[in-house]
């Protein structure tokens, strides 16, 4: 093969390298496009929402908890009910005591919320820095891409009592993580 | 006869460039064609994806009404068909309304189907509602959209 040959093959596979970068490029570009199906947690419905519709709506199932002396009838809101608990935890009372309402509030999150895992998580602020009083549900991952969404439930004992709802893909909660 | 002495190469000589040249050119326009496969399929999702945000949110506002919180009959006897003739030209839909709390159970379903959907989007959207007894209940309203075949 002579000289000048050998040019034109060197020609030719520079060609074919700049070809295979164009190739790179564009997949690269339908890839960003596309979009990673873990990149946003798509909820669907906002998180906001669904945070003011939980809120809002009826416990839905009575409760008797002899130990305090309380009955919630059912007609209760689950943002009153949140603070009526936080209140009493605040007293002194051990979060324990509420489990047969904390189960509930857990199953109709997860109605709510799924197929995406949810915490609910209610705080006191106390000075800057908030303390969260009772975790409800499933926490992420820590490198878990979540959404939040956060309402103040009212005033106890003088502070504030704010309640978040953290959503995740539910394959990256806690409990279901390989 | 006299050779060529002008000539790049003989033709096997050329044949290794000629490969490299026509691989080149196949691999750029079957990626540009692959390409523009994907953003066509991409832009119709995201037109049908706002199609069902926008009918999901359209059914919700016909469900509120005057903005008082409806009853559960109410839902049940609603009639969405100006919003099901609002969807655009050519789109297939299907819309569930379901109480999801304190009772699990399908209040509503109407739709506009003339065929199985293939590429398709969907929209929730929760809301209030009162039951019988002074219990506000939790409803939510899924909306499937896609693009019909008619034949």
């Amino acid at each position: 093969m002579d000289e000048r040959a050998q040019l034109a093959l060197l020609d030719a596979m520079v060609f074919f390298a700049v070809s295979m970068v164009i190739c790179g490029t564009l997949m690269s570009y339908v890839a960003s496009n596309a979009g990673d199906p873990c990149e946003s947690v798509g909820t669907g419905a906002d998180t906001d929402e669904s945070l003011a519709v939980f809120l809002e709506s009826s416990l839905g199932e009575g409760f008797v908890l002899d130990g305090l002396n309380l009955e919630l009838t059912g007609r209760e809101q689950f943002g009153e009910t949140l603070l009526l608990i936080s209140a009493m935890v605040l007293q002194g009372h051990p979060v324990e005591v509420f489990e047969p309402v904390l189960s509930h509030i857990e199953v109709v999150l997860s109605r709510v919320c799924g197929p995406w895992a949810a915490l609910l998580r209610t705080s006191l602020a106390d000075g800057d820095e908030w303390v969260t009083l009772m975790e409800i549900g499933q926490g992420p991952t820590e490198d878990a891409d979540t959404e939040s969404a956060s309402q103040n439930l009212g005033m106890c004992e003088g502070a504030t009592v704010m309640v978040t709802l953290v959503l995740c893909p539910a394959l990256l909660s806690q409990s279901l993580s390989v | 006869m006299r050779s060529d002495q002008d000539a790049v190469g003989g033709f096997f000589e050329d044949l290794p460039v000629l490969a490299f040249v026509l691989a080149g050119i196949m691999s750029v326009a079957g990626t540009a064609c692959w390409t523009n496969g994907q953003l066509s399929e991409t832009d119709d999702s995201d037109a049908l994806g706002l199609s069902a945000a926008r009918l999901a949110a359209d059914v919700v506002m016909d469900l509120r009404g005057d903005g008082m919180l409806p009853s559960i009959e109410a839902v049940r006897s609603t009639n969405l068909s100006l919003q099901l003739n609002g969807l655009a030209e050519g789109l297939a839909c299907l819309v569930s309304v379901w109480c999801i709390h304190p009772d699990l159970e399908p209040l509503l379903v109407v739709g506009v189907t003339d065929s199985d959907p293939e590429v398709a989007s969907s929209g929730r959207v929760l809301m209030n509602a009162s039951c019988v007894g002074g219990i506000v209940s939790i409803l939510e309203v899924r909306v499937l959209v896609w693009e019909a075949h008619n034949g």
